[in-house]
């Protein structure tokens, strides 16, 4: 079967979320392909993780100040900064069955493909269960899957520059916690890739995207009409909804 | 001081007062008296595994869960089984050890194949009985001073 593309494009975190969403039920009803999607996030963002509680999380009034989207993921895991120019985020929408029944397994694979871009790139990156990628022993990417209807989402981001400062000002952390100690601790366990070197985004898109289609039949594409005209009713009625954002 | 109606405790400092309370005292004078409450909320992270936050209120006996909410960082498959996890937690004796606890979550996670990340039927049982035990606490109450400010009834 052949891979759908889409390549890099920027929405805001609603819109994100509801592309992937509206993506899982067109491949349930057998109306595209299996699909894998670059994209960014503009404004800047949080998303959190599927069983995070939003007010624990994250610092709302800070997010209004700067103008960040707030948003909950259907995935679970952690929550994330995504700052418009500082990572490339990426999703594999595809039948279950084409991967492990085993989740770490599958995330495995997928993380894999992040591994092979890093290699591309001369790193030695590494997968590091549950759902990280590594590079020289400190966080690059991290990722989260779901798997419903049949269909697995799994999405992640790789990081390309990292602001731990703002970072902290938008997650909840104490402010007291936000020393300078702190911000070199998190310094110590995470990286980027413009920290590792690579000068320009655009490499770190191009090993992405060959890594992802390495050894697949794929053609680059774009939404149909029925995905956006889901996409925009699932932003309006789903991820912008205090329902769902503040759901726990 | 113990309301007679519900077992709540309040400051030693109002034995003087007692005489005006009938059962049910407990619940009637929430302005200016911060009551005692069956609630608690904690976070642990779980060896080798991700952050898990517990939130409970028991009943005002102490003897029953009221509700429980579980958060945190964790991936669970499908992502709704929380729910049945939380219903699990919740028909569970608070008297039980950490053991029977965790065999329930166990027990339920294969009958509805439910898959835990970063968490496990031992941490959410272990979590389960500090937060019933931290729920549990006699905690000195705040009174509401006139002049707006709290202030510890011990002080």
């Amino acid at each position: 079967m052949k891979w759908r593309v889409i390549p890099f494009e920027s929405h805001d975190a609603f819109t994100n979320m509801a592309l992937d969403e509206a993506c899982s039920e067109a491949l349930v009803s057998g109306l595209v392909s299996p699909t894998i999607r670059f994209y960014g996030w503009d404004p800047s963002a949080v998303s959190i993780g599927y069983h995070q509680s939003i007010t624990d999380e994250v610092n709302l009034e800070e997010c209004r100040k700067q103008g960040f989207d707030v948003v909950r993921r259907r995935t679970g895991g952690g929550a994330v900064y995504h700052d418009t120019a500082g990572e490339i985020t990426y999703s594999v929408i595809a039948p279950e069955l084409f991967f492990s029944k085993d989740i770490i397994a599958s995330y495995k694979t997928i993380c894999g493909w992040i591994v092979d871009a890093l290699a591309a790139m001369g790193f030695k990156g590494e997968f590091k269960p549950i759902n990280d990628v590594i590079l020289e022993g400190k966080k690059v990417s991290g990722n989260a899957q779901t798997r419903r209807q049949g269909i697995l989402l799994q999405h992640g981001t790789l990081l390309y520059d990292l602001d731990v400062r703002k970072m902290f000002s938008v997650l909840k952390v104490s402010q007291e916690k936000i020393s300078d100690k702190m911000i070199a601790a998190v310094e110590d366990r995470v990286t980027s890739l413009k920290r590792a070197g690579i000068a320009d985004k655009n490499i770190a898109y191009k090993a992405l995207v060959d890594a992802f289609t390495s050894g697949k039949s794929f053609e680059f594409g774009s939404w149909t009409e029925s995905e956006l005209i889901r996409a925009k009713e699932l932003s309006e009625t789903k991820y912008k909804t205090t329902e769902w954002n503040f759901q726990r | 001081m113990r309301c007679k109606g519900c077992r709540g405790t309040i400051g030693l400092n109002f034995e003087w007062i007692e005489g005006l309370f009938k059962p049910g005292w407990h619940r009637k004078i929430q302005n200016g008296v911060k009551m005692q409450e069956m609630r608690s909320k904690i976070t642990a992270k779980v060896e080798g595994g991700k952050l898990l936050r517990m939130e409970m209120e028991l009943t005002e006996s102490g003897e029953r869960l009221k509700s429980i909410k579980i958060t945190g960082d964790f991936f669970i498959h499908p992502e709704d089984s929380l729910q049945i996890v939380e219903k699990t937690l919740l028909m569970a004796g608070i008297g039980d050890g950490a053991d029977k606890i965790a065999a329930s979550i166990t027990d339920i996670s294969k009958s509805q194949g439910i898959q835990m990340l970063g968490i496990t039927p031992e941490a959410l049982a272990r979590a389960f009985l500090e937060c019933v035990k931290l729920a549990r606490e006699v905690k000195v109450p705040a009174v509401t001073s006139l002049d707006g400010g709290p202030q510890d009834v011990n002080s």
